[in-house]
């Protein structure tokens, strides 16, 4: 049977992308990891939709696509803001203040640890360790690191974020 | 393969070099507890509970995967093994409920037999544990996370057997979950694998649940009866009650099917008929036991030459079979089982047992979907393909194996065997929906050796393009018969001119007696419409079977068979080897094998009613097919088809069984559906020659336009009143 995938699901670019990906590998499946990134990277985040999509390309059922996904935390499973704020609680983070800064985070955004702004802006996390331990506390924001923090450089970082 | 000595425990044994220290053990006779190693899975490592020592290795190692040496020592007996188990277990149970008085499982869980022999009276761990919801997944399977022990058994079932499934583990570590992704039910035709392999009691059958303890069943062993494949099943009875069904000998498959474990509880249904009915005026009154004999007989006796006529399931039993053959020579009568309105008989095939099926190097199935019909040989299909063969699935429906194999496309229905003779003549390109990659599959396939598989519609001309053609290219053939014992049946020499002749007669007078046996016929036979009226014409009628169904109700005389599970009768598998069963519980009432009513009446008629079945050395000769290939015209091309879920035998009586199929579906083409507006799940009117009945659309994807595929098998649903003698017919589609 012909499959029919839509391509239009997918930006033009990151078809050819998905495309260039999955044709390096002998076993297509190999390449699931990084599809997932790449349909991430556009979408922001994996629904159900996107799972099945993917899942319907590498001829896989949706469950072990899903279970794939949700394996590794980096994979957002459910729509998030265009920014998605990632604060360490970990041992060392924790010990230099992370707590406090989650807590200041919640209140300046108004919102709690999972959830996401009514503009959809942000959507804070936490998550354990980062690697930055020797820069405690630390958080990520998409992809890009923060460290060393207080209050005030959080304050600093959020504004500063269109 | 070379061998290698290992010892274990002092015991010395010699096992081939790739095998693990597990399977060595298991050969010296010392026993190494496991969860996730399974016999028929591959090795995972994942649960640690085999963890062994080795002489010379610094760190235990895990038995399952670690291959043995020559000269390899190990010890399963030391403190060092004795404590790491203890500490498996401890940790096994953190959060384990421990709810056994209440488990299905108990009595037969790995978890509670290795606690019990290998694990610590006390646990360190205090905590409160962390529980999970139970989640039922349809009408037939149950899952209850907090006992599970993530051995991946389950899981691995369904990506090694079944190519995938929607059924997995998510999340990682401590917070892993097992289930189904997309849907709250799960219905892969194949799901009571997943309640056998899991070794502890998180997925358990919901038939069974709460039911009785393990322990107080007897298991007899048996066959099951919905199907050629002929699997073997432990039948598990208390108070001549069937509680359960057990597959424990790999034979043919170490895998069944959902019909052979669930479609059971029809055996202790309480409409059960268990007592002998005659008609007094419009009631059916119970009736003794001599005189409804007596009388039957009394009646036979009148009828002359090719006045009376037998009808029977393709799947009596060949003892049942053989007692019917030699009543009718006696009554010069006619006889046939081929209820499904086949035109063929069933033909010897060059594939003597499932394995040359599972070494094949690629196999074409073609009209059929061989995971209703035969489920376990699908799977058998698939092992082939993951040892490497190429596998094709050509037809005109199809829900399970197509969208596993290389080369897949749907026909229409009303051209389904011309398109595949082209095949076979050679014409690839005849083949509609297939994308270069396959095509170019389907060529090697046909140039090389190739196995391929008949399924139960394929028309008595199309068996014989079929055969003509494999005998040609030395290719091998398999051929598919409905019902669990047809060719059993054949060999009883249990035929005639087919069902619709024999319905034919009965309507236009000449014959005038009828006695079906365990099939009704508005069910089975593709034309309701005759069904009805030669009933109506018969001047006598009786019925044997369990239940009062649609036929019985035109019946003179009921008499009350058993079931299965209450009879010793063997059937002849797809392979024609005899399989034997044991009765499992006592004749429920005063039913009773075809066979000994058989004996009784022919008795009372003063003819001898002879049971002994001897299966046949040769089959059918399809090249004597004189019909022409099905073909069938129209803007809208029906298929009618028994939904799997109604296809097992009695499933309107296997209430959870049946259920899972909720209500009749339409599969229909997404040109259709747009051009009627319907979208999946809507609802959609088919009409044709003799009703009209509703259906919930299936848009489906490579469903060929003007050509739908419609469920039969629903109670009060007569679709077959659609069709005129076969399973194809042109009809009309609207919304509803
Ligand atoms: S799974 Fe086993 S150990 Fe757990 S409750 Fe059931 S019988 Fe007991
Ligand atoms: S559900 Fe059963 S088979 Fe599946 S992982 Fe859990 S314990 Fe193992
Ligand atoms: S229906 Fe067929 S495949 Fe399924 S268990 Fe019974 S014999 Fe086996
Ligand atoms: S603990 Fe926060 S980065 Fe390591
Ligand atoms: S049986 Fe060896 S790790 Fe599970």
């Amino acid at each position: 049977m012909r499959a029919v995938i839509d391509k239009e699901f997918v930006s033009e670019a990151t078809w050819n992308k998905i495309q260039d990906l999955m044709s390096r590998y002998p076993d297509r499946r190999s390449a699931l990891l990084q599809v997932l990134h790449a349909v991430q990277d556009e979408k922001g985040y994996l629904d159900m939709e996107a799972i099945k999509w993917i899942a319907k390309l590498f001829k896989l059922p949706p469950a072990e696509v899903y279970s794939v996904a949700s394996f590794y935390t980096m994979f957002n499973l459910k729509k998030v803001g265009k920014y998605l704020i990632q604060v360490c609680t970990n041992i060392s983070c924790m010990i230099n203040g992370a707590e406090d800064i989650v807590r200041h985070i919640e209140k300046k955004l108004g919102i709690k640890v999972g959830e996401t702004t009514p503009d959809g802006k942000f959507t804070l996390i936490t998550v354990e360790c980062l690697g930055s331990c020797g820069k405690a506390p630390a958080m990520m924001i998409n992809k890009d690191y923060y460290e060393n923090l207080t209050p005030e450089k959080v304050d600093a970082i959020l504004d500063s974020l269109k | 393969m070379g061998m290698v000595k290992v010892t274990i425990d002092g015991i010395t044994v010699e096992v081939p070099e790739n095998a693990t220290i597990l399977q060595a053990a298991m050969k010296a006779g010392v026993d190494i507890p496991y969860f996730c190693y399974h016999p028929y899975l591959k090795p995972a490592g994942l649960c640690r509970m085999c963890l062994v020592e080795v002489e010379g290795m610094p760190k235990l190692a895990p038995a399952c995967v670690t291959q043995v040496r020559d000269g390899m020592v190990v010890r399963t007996n030391t403190e060092r093994v004795k404590k790491v188990r203890e500490g498996i277990v401890e940790f096994q149970l953190l959060h384990h409920p421990l709810d056994c008085p209440i488990c299905d499982q108990a009595g037969e869980c790995y978890l509670q037999d290795i606690t019990f022999r290998y694990g610590r009276a006390t646990s360190r761990f205090v905590d409160e544990k962390e529980l999970y919801p139970t989640k039922f997944y349809g009408p037939l399977i149950v899952h209850e996370q907090s006992r599970c022990i993530l051995c991946k058994r389950c899981v691995r079932f369904c990506t090694e057997v079944l190519n995938g499934a929607d059924w997995n583990v998510y999340w990682r570590a401590a917070h892993s979950l097992i289930g189904s992704y997309e849907s709250d039910k799960v219905a892969n035709y194949f799901t009571c694998n997943l309640v056998e392999v899991c070794p502890v009691g998180a997925i358990t059958s919901r038939l069974y649940r709460y039911k009785t303890r393990i322990w107080k069943l007897e298991f007899t062993r048996s066959v099951c009866e919905h199907c050629e494949m002929g699997c073997s099943l432990d039948l598990g009875v208390r108070e001549n009650q069937l509680f359960k069904i057990k597959h424990r000998m790999a034979d043919p498959s170490p895998w069944i099917c959902d019909k052979g474990y669930y479609a059971f509880d029809y055996v202790n249904h309480a409409e059960r008929i268990l007592y002998p009915l005659a008609r007094q005026e419009n009631k059916m009154v119970s009736v003794e036991v001599e005189d409804a004999v007596s009388s039957i007989a009394d009646k036979l006796k009148n009828y002359g030459e090719g006045e009376v006529a037998f009808i029977l399931s393709p799947s009596l039993c060949l003892e049942d079979a053989a007692a019917v053959s030699s009543m009718a020579k006696a009554v010069k009568g006619l006889v046939d089982y081929r209820v499904y309105g086949e035109d063929y008989l069933p033909v010897k095939g060059n594939v003597s047992d499932i394995e040359d099926v599972e070494s094949a190097k690629a196999v074409l199935v073609v009209g059929g979907d061989v995971a209703v019909s035969h489920p376990v040989l699908a799977l058998s299909i698939l092992k082939a393909k993951n040892a490497g063969a190429k596998v094709g699935v050509l037809s005109a429906h199809d829900i399970f194996l197509g969208e596993r194999v290389d080369v897949f496309s749907l026909l229409p229905a009303g051209s389904e065997e011309p398109l595949i003779k082209e095949l076979l003549d050679g014409n690839v390109d005849a083949i509609p929906d297939l994308s270069d990659e396959e095509r170019s599959c389907l060529k090697d396939m046909l140039s090389g050796e190739l196995l391929l598989v008949a399924g139960v519609r394929a028309s008595s001309a199309l068996r014989a393009a079929i055969y003509s053609r494999s005998k040609e290219k030395g290719w091998k053939y398999l051929f598919l018969d409905r019902g669990c014992n047809a060719k059993g049946l054949y060999s009883a020499g249990a035929y005639s001119e087919g069902v619709g002749e024999i319905l034919n007669r009965v309507k236009e007078g000449k014959v005038k007696a009828l006695v079906v046996a365990g099939v009704d016929l508005f069910n089975t036979y593709p034309n309701g419409s005759l069904v009805k009226e030669a009933l109506e014409s018969a001047e006598f009628l009786v019925v044997m079977d369990l239940f009062f169904h649609d036929t019985a109700m035109y019946s003179d005389f009921f008499l009350p068979i058993t079931s299965f599970a209450e009879d010793g009768g063997s059937v002849v598998d797809l392979f024609w080897r005899v399989r034997r069963r044991n009765p499992a519980m006592q004749p429920k009432g005063l039913s009773r094998p075809v066979r000994d009513w058989l004996a009784l009446i022919g008795e009372a008629m003063g003819a001898d009613v002879d049971s002994q079945g001897q299966v046949a050395e040769t089959g059918w000769d399809p090249l004597q097919a004189k019909a022409e290939l099905l073909e069938v015209k129209g803007n809208t091309v029906a298929l009618v088809e028994h939904a799997f879920y109604r296809s097992a035998r009695y499933a309107s009586w296997c209430s959870r069984f049946s259920e899972v199929a909720e209500s009749p579906c339409a599969y229909i083409s997404e040109d259709d559906a747009k051009a009627l507006g319907v979208s999946d799940g809507d609802k959609v009117l088919v009409s044709g020659k003799g009703g009209k009945f509703e259906f919930v659309a299936k848009v489906r994807e490579g469903q060929p336009k003007g050509s739908i595929v419609i469920d039969a098998g629903f109670d009060r649903f007569p679709v077959t009143l659609l069709l005129n003698g076969s399973w194809v017919a042109p009809v009309e589609l609207r919304k509803a």
